[in-house]
């Protein structure tokens, strides 16, 4: 190490800040350069000096507690600001999901369920345009399917108003579901039951308006079951009122 | 006050009273140097949060405070900062002539230079840290501390520091 490389690492000499290895470097050349070492010595001085004059400046203790106490309270302060901003936050959050609950309930509620659409299709087909299906009519072929499907001829009997009749029976798929096709009718008009097992919780009778018919489906608890007529709203629900009561 | 709160209570509001005294410095009056203080405080309640653990909490804050004050510099537009010299000579230890060719030596040194020589002599910064805190390279800092030191020894014994001393900064 030459005494231009020494003054050049002097700054980090004096601040301890060199490694081990350019220490040592620093510390040989010192020892054999008198030169330097009392360039550094003087710089040792100067900076004692410096600080023990300035060392006499001290901001006075009224400041420092005047600026320390000006910063706690602003802190204090913006502490409880954001405690009532995370707070009203919090209540806006919980008021727009609420909100975005409620408009998803009130959007569900009018949804028409895949269900309803498909019997309207089915009953349109097979009762009001007589596509050919294969229909059980004798009271031996409808009973055996109202049986399977948990019903009894009495209680299918008593689901239609007076002066309606089961005319013909078959089991179709509503929906992808195993349903049970009623047609009830009494001579000049006709309408469809559907009816299959559901246990769930009871849904008190929804009429829709699908292309020409009307479809009112209801839960019993204990049934799932969809009519569909080609009359009006009123008539529809009514049926489906009664079937309700007796399912 | 939250936990965020004590933890500022104690890593930062101890470092007052050295803020306040190079503060001082800076802006050459009293209150100016509060509101700048106040202001650099706040500014570190701010940004707290994010504030790395094992940071240098002091070199954080001088940065800060620096920045403070070159921010309200442009905004004033005023000439390049120069640190106040304001000790009092006759309540000072060494004699009075002592304090004051340290004091008119420092007072001569370029502002770039003065500044380097307070934060390590008198503050107490390593190299590292005072690069950290002007945002400027160590090469830099090394070179304004070795001038500003031999321009203060040679202010100040003229006759007995070697001219070699004068060499430091390439």
């Amino acid at each position: 190490m030459n005494c231009d490389e020494l003054l050049h690492l002097a700054p980090l000499y004096l601040s301890g800040e060199l490694a081990s290895p350019q220490r040592q470097s620093c510390d040989l050349h010192l020892q054999s350069c008198r030169e330097c070492e009392e360039i550094l010595e003087q710089q040792r001085i100067c900076d004692a000096r410096l600080v023990a004059i300035l060392g006499n400046e001290v901001p006075d203790h009224s400041q420092i507690d005047r600026v320390s106490r000006y910063v706690r309270e602003h802190i204090a302060a913006t502490s409880r600001s954001r405690k009532q901003r995370w707070l009203v936050a919090g209540a806006i959050a919980a008021s727009l999901i609420a909100g975005i609950v409620c408009a998803y309930a009130w959007m569900t509620s009018f949804a028409v369920p895949s269900s309803y659409t498909a019997a309207a299709q089915d009953h349109w087909a097979e009762v009001v345009e007589h596509e050919p299906r294969h229909w059980r009519s004798t009271p031996a072929e409808m009973q055996f399917l109202i049986t399977a499907s948990g019903l009894s001829s009495d209680q299918v009997s008593a689901l239609a108003p007076a002066g309606y009749w089961l005319e013909h029976a078959k089991v179709c798929g509503i929906a992808g579901r195993r349903t049970l096709h009623l047609v009830f009718s009494n001579g000049t008009q006709q309408y469809s039951l559907y009816v299959r097992p559901h246990r769930g919780v009871k849904e008190r009778v929804r009429v829709i308006r699908h292309n020409a018919e009307e479809v009112a489906g209801f839960e019993t608890g204990r049934f799932s079951a969809l009519v569909v007529t080609t009359s009006t709203s009123t008539q529809c629900e009514e049926l489906a009122r009664l079937a309700a009561a007796r399912l | 006050m939250g936990s965020l709160a004590d933890e500022f209570e104690r890593v930062a509001i101890p470092h007052t009273r050295s803020l306040l005294r190079f503060a001082l410095r800076l802006t050459r009056d009293s209150s100016a140097a509060e509101d700048l203080v106040q202001e650099t405080l706040l500014s570190a309640w701010r940004g707290f949060v994010q504030l790395e653990t094992g940071t240098n909490a002091r070199a954080w804050l001088f940065r800060i405070l620096i920045n403070a004050f070159h921010a309200q510099h442009r905004k004033q537009q005023s000439s390049l900062p120069t640190l106040i010299l304001t000790s009092d000579l006759r309540s000072a230890s060494p004699s009075p002539l002592e304090s004051l060719s340290v004091l008119q030596a420092l007072e001569q040194l370029a502002a770039e230079q003065r500044t380097v020589l307070l934060l390590a002599s008198e503050e107490g910064f390593t190299c590292r840290e005072i690069a950290n805190i002007l945002a400027i390279p160590i090469g830099t800092v090394m070179s304004r501390l070795g001038r500003a030191r031999a321009a203060m020894c040679r202010a100040l014994s003229p006759e007995g520091i070697p001219k070699r001393a004068e060499k430091v900064a390439p």
